[in-house]
């Protein structure tokens, strides 16, 4: 047994998406792994025999194709994506050929599809496919929207990705996501009937995305972006029969939330996920509406006690990618999978009688996706503190079959005990959940330096679930403090507040779980340092500011200077909530300077690392050199550093490429290890 | 004449390079590009050129000092490599000496002719070894900029052009001119070494390096020496700035000991850390010892300056800007003077005398060489003609041509001249020089839409040499207007004044210029202006965007938007010591910050940004384009243009280029 480093951090897996097929003879799952060659993520469809426990993994001819998404359809057929040909292409295997165990090549299977850029998303139902792909304006109705690329198109295509100037007209024309100024291309819906062989692109003049088909095959419904403007990525409710794709708007200023839709059995509603608001607090509920005519329906009743939102995005690298196979009509039931009070667990409400939502299997773990067979055994992503994602058979008492887990590398490591504590806060109105994991190794009567650990967000929560930074840093020696401050989801409607959140309700929630921890004895108070990324960034700074609680602090990709922010990152246009005539742009960005937490930076006395990915396009890059400059420029005397990561992006601890993941908490852990490590306030330098 | 200049001229012009005039042979050797093909041409007075090389990647054609071998750079399977040839036998193929791992840059002879002086980048620890050995093919390079992340402790972790700071950096190497030696590496430090020559000696090496500069002083760099065998290093210089950024004068080894070496007048210590802030500059004479260091120019009425930041002279490429006189006594030198390149004289011994000026404002001067007896190998070229090489005698004044290039254009394309006059500012503090340039074959009593353009600094300055873009502009119907307002440099120190450029007396100045363009030239259609410029000339448009309504139709290119991120996100970082708190200093920032008032602006707006520029950093284009939108209709005429793999300039990449003209056009057609 030892501690868990950054060097093990390469043989993690994570898992995404679950489906089963109709016989419940197979389940089927998608693992990432970063490749140890160029640290990019590659995925491969596993696939469980629960009857037998035996597990097929499906290959490409390289270990650099990637398969995902597997569906199961009711005639016997496995599709998937595989990128063997260059792009996502849509392939399909017999069932019968998914008997074996062991390792199953997937070249022999053709693709049956070649559009020029690959396919985003698909769903397959009866005779009918529909693809979400992305076309650029100029392919789309052209022949070369169903065919690959010839060598010339090709290398015409990636000359303008990599030289082609950007042309913006629109105020919404980069995101974080896209690493920056979109692509150009625009999401398009395709139908493919499998018996004629017929593609039919559906007319629509914005972006269509997310298609899902009903039960019987009969309609599409899908997310569209009919707003220009700094609205255009609010997304709307779309759908239409597959016999005559005119897509029709359902919603209107729905503020449609996540990845998923789902049909009710007869075709007749359709259930969605959306931002509920109210006052200063924001959750995500569940709405149901007709498919062809009338209101929508929201689901759940906040004014009732302990209801939890859709979701609520737990904070983990268990998962890889987007949460998708949350949602399931069962029945007269919508299941859905919700963080409530640090666990995410599984959750229904009816369709008939709307408002209370019902508890269906709880306990010390975090679900990521569910599905629920036809014999109504439940399989899911489970994790918990110790353990990362595993494919699971659920019982209804909450305890578990493994089917496959993909890290059993993990039962070698000496993990830190995470201690969970309720901890009122200062003004007595609510209980902050806490969590406080021992250094490894642990020895009991020693003090030893901490590291609080806040979220992003605000509006996200910490889960029973494994995160590898957290006990990382344990394995270096460090307890780790981190909780669910006011502002957090997962504690219902009226927790989730984002006055709350900015202001002091969170900080003093951060500093009762600080109070509640040393009074473990295990900690030293005089050895604490901080870090976060994101709004756990901005708190950072802030808490570095405004007390002399910290000796060292971490800021991950950092929010401090709104004046700056402004066009920079991609949020925040004041066209979205005023008339263009009435914005002063000199006021705003005045009232912006005055209320920024950079102001104070002439307070920090700690060493403070700063760690940022160069595309970061939600809290812009240039955010942590106004920190570096302004501190080193005026402050010589204090400690900075700031490490740029170059093409990553906001989710570079999440996502990016795997040494950038690694020396990202490495270059955290080395920092808190030189300026916490040290026994007395004034010793020398550890190592 | 058959046509009108048009932008994809950019694509078939003809550039020429590294002239040197061979003595011997009475004959000019210069480097000419053209189409993505470079060539060594010969050309002897009253004869044909004659191609003696092509190469791919033919660059920095350096003549040994005895005239009988040319060193140059050339591009193989290893890199770009240093090789040298024969000239008495130019049949002979060229031998490559070097087999570096990093690019070879700057190559220079040791007056003995025994040894060649090159820059190619090195880290501290890199072995030797490793760097004189190519890397093999498919082989991970040490270190990928889109892999490596950076860590950054101080001031100077970026530069426009260059990107985030890697650990290699500029180095120096010595090869014999025989190959009988590998290459060895004399400099030695965390710092960039470069400009650098042979002295007299050929045993010493004399460079530019900021091994010694505070990393917050970004462009600041001292003179060094270092010795070639033993790689001892002297400090020639302390405390005092040489010019090396953005036009960067290499020092001047004299015959017998010594050097010249051109100096910013900053005064004792060297405090400024921006371009923007420069002052005039005066030539020294080095001891041999470096123990002592004399001014040999001082400023006159008709001498401002001994250097000149000409915004669009556009020539001189591989060419100095300091140059000894063949007899050893006199040093010829350039600089700004009311507009135009010029060339100086002045003594070589004495102390602080008067430069005597060569050549008038007829023509624009930028590149110098020495060449034989009284004559100077010179470039130059005007509004209308292309760049041309020239003899210039280094007493009379008289000039032998001795190769036009792009002469096929003087042919087909009737180029407009520019006409120039100037105009008293507001304040009477001085006077305002510029351009008009009308469109080419302009017609008899018609009125045509004219281009203001502000040049970038504020501290260059324009001249009337021959700028492809401008005529372009009138080769499709377009007037220009260009002028020099308060802040360009070469019309003496009071118009220099940098405070002036900010606190719109500049903006003024262009205005009132404007003005009386319009009174000047009735063709000039006052209805029909729009305005543009780059960088400090995108921070005039964006400035006057939001304050007058002369102009239909702006351009801002490169520009910069709000002081507060330039402060920290510009390789040249801004200084926020004058005030007590960060507080303060924010606000003081943003409320004196161009983006201020971009409601008010009524008048199409295209914005026009590399999205590697480190200088004025990106991000204000970002902000600029969200500050417009967001305020302002949304069928208001807003448009944001981003150059990927483009800093702190127009696009070079070709395709872009096109791109980035044409969209210009087509903003200025379709609005004005």
């Amino acid at each position: 047994m030892r501690p868990f480093t950054t060097s093990d951090m390469a043989d993690l897996a994570c898992l995404n998406g679950i489906s089963v097929s109709p016989t419940s003879s197979l389940v089927a799952t998608v693992a990432y792994r970063s490749s140890k060659a160029d640290g990019k993520w590659y995925s491969q469809v596993l696939l469980s025999h629960p009857s037998l426990g035996s597990v097929l993994r499906l290959k490409g001819t390289r270990d650099t194709v990637s398969l995902s998404s597997p569906k199961f359809s009711a005639d016997g057929f496995l599709y998937l994506l595989s990128d063997a040909s260059g792009e996502k292409q849509l392939i399909r295997i017999p069932e019968e050929d998914l008997t074996g165990e062991g390792t199953l090549d997937t070249t022999p299977y053709v693709p049956l599809t070649s559009f020029p850029h690959g396919i985003t998303r698909f769903d397959v139902c009866g005779d009918s496919c529909v693809f979400e792909v992305p076309l650029w304006p100029e392919e789309i109705g052209t022949e070369r929207a169903l065919r690959g690329m010839t060598a010339e198109e090709k290398e015409e295509f990636l000359y303008q990705r990599e030289y082609g100037p950007r042309e913006i007209t629109e105020i919404d024309y980069k995101r974080d996501e896209t690493f920056g100024v979109r692509d150009g291309s625009v999401p398009t819906l395709c139908l493919y009937s499998l018996s004629s062989r017929t593609f039919t692109f559906v007319p629509c003049p914005f972006p269509l995305s997310h298609p899902f088909l009903s039960p019987k095959g009969t309609y599409v419904a899908c997310h569209g972006q009919p707003n220009q403007g700094p609205r255009f990525s609010a997304r709307e409710l779309f759908v239409f029969p597959v016999e005559s794709p005119t897509p029709v708007q359902r919603t209107e200023d729905h503020l449609l939330y996540g990845e998923e839709l789902a049909f009710t059995q007869d075709e007749k509603n359709i259930v969605y996920p959306a931002w509920h608001m109210q006052g200063d607090c924001a959750i995500v509920t569940l709405k149901s509406i007709p498919v062809v005519e009338g209101e929508s329906l929201e689901l759940m009743d906040f004014s009732l006690p302990d209801t939890p939102g859709f979701d609520g995005m737990p904070l983990c690298l268990t998962q890889y990618g987007e949460s998708i196979d949350m949602l399931q009509v069962v029945g007269d039931e919508v299941h859905f999978l919700a963080a409530m009070n640090g666990t995410v667990n599984l959750y229904a409400v009816s369709l008939s009688h709307p408002g209370q939502v019902r508890s269906l299997l709880t306990g010390d773990f975090s679900l990521h996706a569910f599905r629920r067979g036809r014999d109504g055994v439940l399989y899911a992503l489970r994790g918990d503190w110790y353990t990362m994602l595993q494919l699971t058979e659920l019982r209804p008492d909450g305890s578990f079959r493994v089917l496959w887990d993909p890290n059993p590398q993990l039962s070698s490591f000496d993990f830190g005990e995470v201690i969970t504590r309720h901890v009122p806060s200062r003004d007595g109105s609510v209980t902050v959940l806490s969590h406080v994991i021992r250094p490894v190794p642990f020895e009991a009567g020693k003090r030893y330096p901490a590291v609080l650990y806040l979220h992003g967000g605000p509006e996200v929560c910490y889960s029973c679930d494994f995160w590898h930074e957290l006990q990382i840093l344990a394995g270096a020696g460090f307890a780790v403090i981190f909780c669910d401050p006011r502002g957090s989801s997962g504690y219902g409607l009226s927790f989730c507040n984002e006055e709350q959140s900015w202001g002091q309700e969170a900080i003093d929630d951060m500093f009762s779980a600080i109070d509640d921890a040393v009074s473990l004895g295990f900690i030293d108070p005089e050895r604490i340092g901080v870090t976060g990324g994101s709004y756990g960034g901005y708190m950072t700074c802030k808490l570095i500011m405004h007390t002399d609680r910290f000796r060292a602090a971490v800021g991950q990709r950092v929010f401090v200077n709104k004046a700056t922010s402004y066009g920079t990152g991609d949020m925040g246009f004041y066209s979205a909530r005023m008339k263009p005539e009435e914005v002063n742009i000199g006021k705003c960005l005045m009232e912006r300077s005055r209320t920024s937490i950079i102001r104070n930076l002439d307070h920090i006395r700690v060493p403070l690392l700063l760690l940022h990915g160069y595309k970061d396009y939600r809290c812009s890059f240039e955010q942590s050199e106004q920190m570096f400059i302004g501190l080193h420029e005026r402050h010589p005397e204090v400690p900075v550093r700031l490490v740029m990561f170059p093409e990553a992006n906001h989710s570079v601890s999440r996502t990016g490429l795997l040494p950038h993941r690694q020396r990202h908490v490495q270059e955290m852990v080395d920092w808190f290890y030189r300026y916490l490590q040290m026994d007395t306030k004034e010793g020398g330098e550890a190592q | 004449m058959t046509r009108h200049a048009a932008f994809p001229d950019f694509l078939t012009r003809e550039t020429v390079a590294s002239p040197a005039y061979l003595s011997t042979l009475s004959a000019l050797l210069f480097l000419r590009s053209q189409e993505g093909k470079s060539e060594i041409v010969l050309k002897k007075e009253g004869e044909t050129p004659r191609v003696l090389l092509s190469l791919p990647g033919l660059s920095s054609p350096v003549v040994s000092p005895d005239e009988k071998r040319l060193a140059f750079l050339a591009v193989s399977e290893t890199g770009r490599q240093l090789y040298v040839m024969d000239l008495l036998q130019p049949q002979t193929a060229p031998v490559c000496i070097t087999s570096m791992r990093h690019p070879v840059m700057d190559p220079q002879w040791s007056p003995d002719g025994k040894w060649l002086l090159f820059t190619s980048p090195a880290a501290e620890e890199d072995d030797e070894q490793w760097l004189l050995t190519p890397a093999s093919p498919g082989e991970r390079p040490a270190w990928d900029p889109a892999l490596d992340p950076v860590a950054i402790t101080d001031f100077g972790y970026k530069f426009d052009g260059l990107g985030f700071a890697r650990p290699s950096v500029l180095q120096l190497w010595v090869v014999p001119a025989d190959a009988s030696q590998k290459p060895h590496r004399i400099s030695h430090g965390p710092a960039n070494f470069m400009h650098a020559l042979f002295a007299a000696d050929s045993r010493h090496v004399i460079c530019e390096s900021n091994l010694y500069c505070d990393k917050k002083e970004s462009i600041a760099m001292d003179v060094l020496s270092i010795d070639r065998e033993t790689g001892e290093m002297t400090r020639i210089t302390r405390d005092k700035m040489v010019v090396s950024y953005p036009n960067p004068v290499r020092p001047l080894a004299l015959p017998g000991g010594g050097y010249v070496i051109g100096i910013l007048d900053y005064g004792e210590k060297s405090t400024h850390t921006n371009e923007a802030g420069y002052p005039a500059c005066t030539l020294y004479r080095v001891s041999g010892d470096a123990s002592t260091l004399t001014p040999i120019t001082r400023q006159t009425p008709d001498c401002f300056d001994t250097v000149q930041f000409a915004y669009n002279a556009g020539i001189g490429a591989g060419m100095e800007k300091v140059q000894l006189s063949s007899d050893g006594t006199s040093v010829f030198f350039l600089a700004g003077y009311m507009g135009q390149g010029t060339v100086y004289c002045v003594p070589l011994a004495g102390e602080s005398q008067a430069p005597v000026r060569l050549t008038d404002s007829a023509w624009c001067y930028n590149g110098l060489r020495t060449a034989a007896g009284p004559w100077l190998l010179a470039s130059r070229a005007a509004s209308d003609t292309p760049e041309q090489y020239v003899l210039l005698h280094g007493e009379t004044g008289e000039v032998r041509v001795l190769y036009q290039s792009s002469e096929a254009w003087l042919r087909e394309i009737p180029f407009s001249r520019a006409s120039d006059f100037s105009v008293p500012t507001l304040d009477g503090e001085s006077r305002v020089h510029g351009w008009v340039l009308p469109p080419q074959e302009m017609e008899e009593g018609k009125k045509y839409p004219c281009i203001v353009y502000v040049h970038g600094g504020p501290h260059p300055f324009y001249t009337d040499s021959f700028d492809l873009e401008m005529q372009c502009f009138a080769g499709a119907g377009f007037g220009l207007i260009f002028c020099n307002p308060r802040g360009s440099s070469g019309y003496g120190d009071r118009h220099r004044n940098m405070a002036r450029a900010f606190d719109g007396s500049a903006y003024t100045d262009i205005l009132q210029f404007v003005h009386e363009a319009g009174r000047r030239f009735s063709w000039i259609d006052m209805d029909r202006l729009g305005l543009t410029g780059g960088s400090y000339g995108g921070y005039m448009t964006n400035y006057a965007a939001t304050r007058c309504s002369l102009f239909r139709a702006y351009i801002t290119q490169r520009s910069t938007v709000n002081a507060l991120i330039s402060y920290a996100s510009s390789d040249m970082q801004g200084s926020s010591a004058d005030f007590p708190s960060y507080g303060e200093f924010m606000d003081h920032e943003v409320e004196h910050s161009e983006i201020v008032g971009m409601e008010k602006v009524s008048a199409p707006f295209l914005i026009l940004h590399g999205m590697d520029d480190l200088r004025c950093p990106v991000e204000g284009a970002h902000q600029l384009f969200v500050a417009l939108k967001d305020s302002h209709a949304p069928d208001f005429p807003v448009k944001l243009v981003l150059y990927p793999h483009t800093a702190h300039n127009q696009p070079t990449e070709k395709r872009q280029q096109q791109h980035y003209y044409r969209t210009m056009l087509e903003w200025f057609k379709a609005y004005l």
